[in-house]
């Protein structure tokens, strides 16, 4: 093997093999307790503890351990020092290095899915039109202006504000906004006499919230406890939300004499598209009311361009990097179709990181053949007995 | 695994890892346009299951229904999950299981729709209030609601719809067997009657 380039070498320590059986092993206990905790307390919790965690620590115990992407990334800068300073590039060996740099394409795809992917879901009532969806893991702060005669326009501050340190505000709206307290899992309970203040505004003089471990069928009611300010009067104070759609936003005057509607809710996200569905059709089994199959029928708009499309089971809608699947329904009133949306920059990377394997286990097979051939005729030759 | 490579993998983690903590999701503002006529329609658009509404709570309580009622003599009541406000378990053979939820809707619309489940042709409107058994509940007027077709007798639905001020309407629905149906009409009516507003 050659010697690597000065500027490599630091890097050689890391192409050890056994960084990758270790953090591999390590890997799977993660796979297995992550799956277990998943029983307990649902599937998004033991995805954010285990998998997209950097660190994890054991029952609240002061000892960290390598999480999901502290592992990963410890796999992945050990395969990318294996394929720099590590790999013998001849002949013999092109297909390994073939499949190793398959394995690297998945795990940077792996990457760009981790940063960049974005789910939820979207109701559209038949003869309705819209371009946005819900994800309803993250929240977000709303505060909806009606006083337009046409539109409402509502201004939303992200998860990234709920730091007790930071009060942020925009200029669409003379309010100021600082979380307390913002739960992953809450409940409402009654506020006992001895808690109560002056501060505590709206619902918050009579509830607080009690944080719960997060629901093991992924039914966490997410609030906040905030400070508001830039209120009329005596309004500035402690609020408390919840997001749930039977919570009703809080009507608030701001100090310019506007009236707005303060919510907790599901995080929007803005389509580049707007979908309208045209016909929800649902076929159930012959003399019951299960459904068989359902479809909705839909025309997308994007940009001067429109286009008619049927999503139903195993055919989703792609476009720019978006993936709408037929995900459930609703038939209360008028009929109501439900699509699951997958926003995924590297929803690709898997296949040809596939197809890279393929092609370098193939290639190594192929070059393998003369040297089998040739071990096969030496053990096939007869000793010479002296 | 010799010392060097170790301490290399330990210190390129430790580094990795301060850099990644250092930085804390940022925060995103945005700004959303939506025509005043959308707003009514994704109202009521369902959303996936939500956890149980959250309500007055009474001290300690939580997740509990906004309505309480009189159980029939061997019926029980699970609490609030999903979209329901109760579940209410009746012993028969087979057991039958009413659902107590909160929706939009209009009487006939739901009607029809619950005729379309089982088979059944939709109604004008004026000959589906023909067809609903008026009561008078706690909660106000309500409607019981009888549905089977003689094509599946085991497919048959006992419903009772109770109208609310807000323009939404309580339901109590019992799908199951139309003769075990026919058996716990009188005990229903009765369950019907008995609802009222919680105490707060």
């Amino acid at each position: 093997m050659s010697k690597p380039h000065p500027v490599l070498r630091p890097l050689k320590p890391l192409a050890s093999a056994a960084i990758f059986y270790y953090a591999t092993l390590w890997l799977v206990v993660l796979v297995v307790v992550g799956t277990l905790n998943q029983k307990y307390f649902g599937l998004h919790y033991s995805l954010e503890k285990y998998f997209s965690a950097w660190f994890i620590q054991p029952m609240d115990m002061p000892i960290w351990l390598p999480a999901g992407r502290l592992t990963m990334t410890v796999i992945l800068v050990g395969l990318t020092s294996k394929l720099l300073v590590g790999s013998k590039w001849k002949a013999k060996n092109i297909g390994i290095n073939i499949t190793h740099v398959g394995v690297f394409l998945l795990m940077i795809g792996s990457v760009i899915t981790a940063y960049t992917t974005t789910e939820g879901h979207i109701s559209i009532r038949e003869g309705a039109e819209s371009s946005t969806f819900q994800n309803s893991h993250d929240v977000e702060i709303a505060v909806t202006d009606r006083s337009d005669a046409e539109y409402d326009n509502t201004t939303t501050f992200t998860q990234g504000f709920f730091h007790s340190d930071q009060t942020f505000s925009d200029d669409a709206v003379p309010l100021s906004f600082k979380v307390i307290n913002f739960y992953k899992n809450c409940s409402p309970v009654a506020r006992g006499d001895s808690d109560s203040s002056a501060q505590l505004k709206g619902r918050a003089a009579n509830i607080k919230l009690k944080e719960l471990p997060g629901d093991n069928k992924d039914q966490n009611m997410r609030g906040v406890e905030v400070e508001i300010s830039g209120l009329s009067a005596d309004q500035n104070g402690t609020y408390v939300f919840i997001a749930h759609p039977e919570w009703k936003p809080a009507e608030l005057t701001a100090d310019n004499g506007k009236t707005y509607e303060i919510s907790l809710r599901a995080k929007h996200h803005q389509l580049p598209f707007s979908i309208y569905l045209k016909d929800f059709e649902k076929l159930d089994h012959a003399g019951t009311s299960m459904a068989r199959a359902y479809s909705s029928k839909v025309k997308v708009t994007q940009d001067e361009s429109t286009e008619d499309i049927k999503i139903y089971m195993n055919h989703p809608l792609r476009r720019n990097n978006y993936t709408l699947y037929q995900a459930s329904f609703s038939q209360r009133g008028i009929e109501t179709t439900v699509l699951q949306v997958v926003y995924n920059r590297g929803q690709l990377m898997p296949y040809i990181s596939v197809v890279v394997i393929f092609i370098g286990l193939l290639v190594h097979c192929i070059l393998q053949v003369p040297r089998l051939i040739v071990a096969a005729q030496k053990r096939n030759q007869p000793r010479n007995i002296s | 695994m010799n010392k060097l490579t170790l301490i290399t993998t330990l210190v390129a983690s430790a580094a990795v890892c301060l850099l990644h903590s250092s930085c804390r999701e940022k925060g995103e503002v945005q700004h959303f346009r939506t025509p005043k006529a959308d707003k009514a329609l994704q109202a009521e658009t369902p959303t996936p299951a939500s956890p149980a509404a959250p309500t007055s709570p009474a001290a300690g309580a939580t997740n509990t229904a906004p309505y309480s009622w009189m159980l029939p003599d061997g019926w029980t009541a699970l609490p609030a999950s999903g979209m329901r406000l109760a579940t209410i378990n009746i012993p028969s053979t087979p057991p039958l299981s009413a659902s107590i939820t909160e929706f939009g809707g209009t009487l006939a619309g739901n009607v029809n729709r619950w005729r379309g489940q089982l088979g059944l042709a939709a109604l004008p409107e004026s000959e589906v209030d023909a067809t609903l058994q008026e009561i008078e509940t706690k909660l106000g007027k309500g409607y019981i609601v009888s549905l089977f077709n003689p094509a599946t007798p085991k497919k048959g639905l006992l419903a009772a719809i109770i109208p609310r001020p807000s323009g939404r309407s309580v339901f109590i629905k019992i799908p199951g067997d139309s003769a075990e149906l026919n058996k716990i009409s009188a005990e229903f009516t009765a369950f019907a009657k008995s609802l009222t507003s919680a105490a707060k």
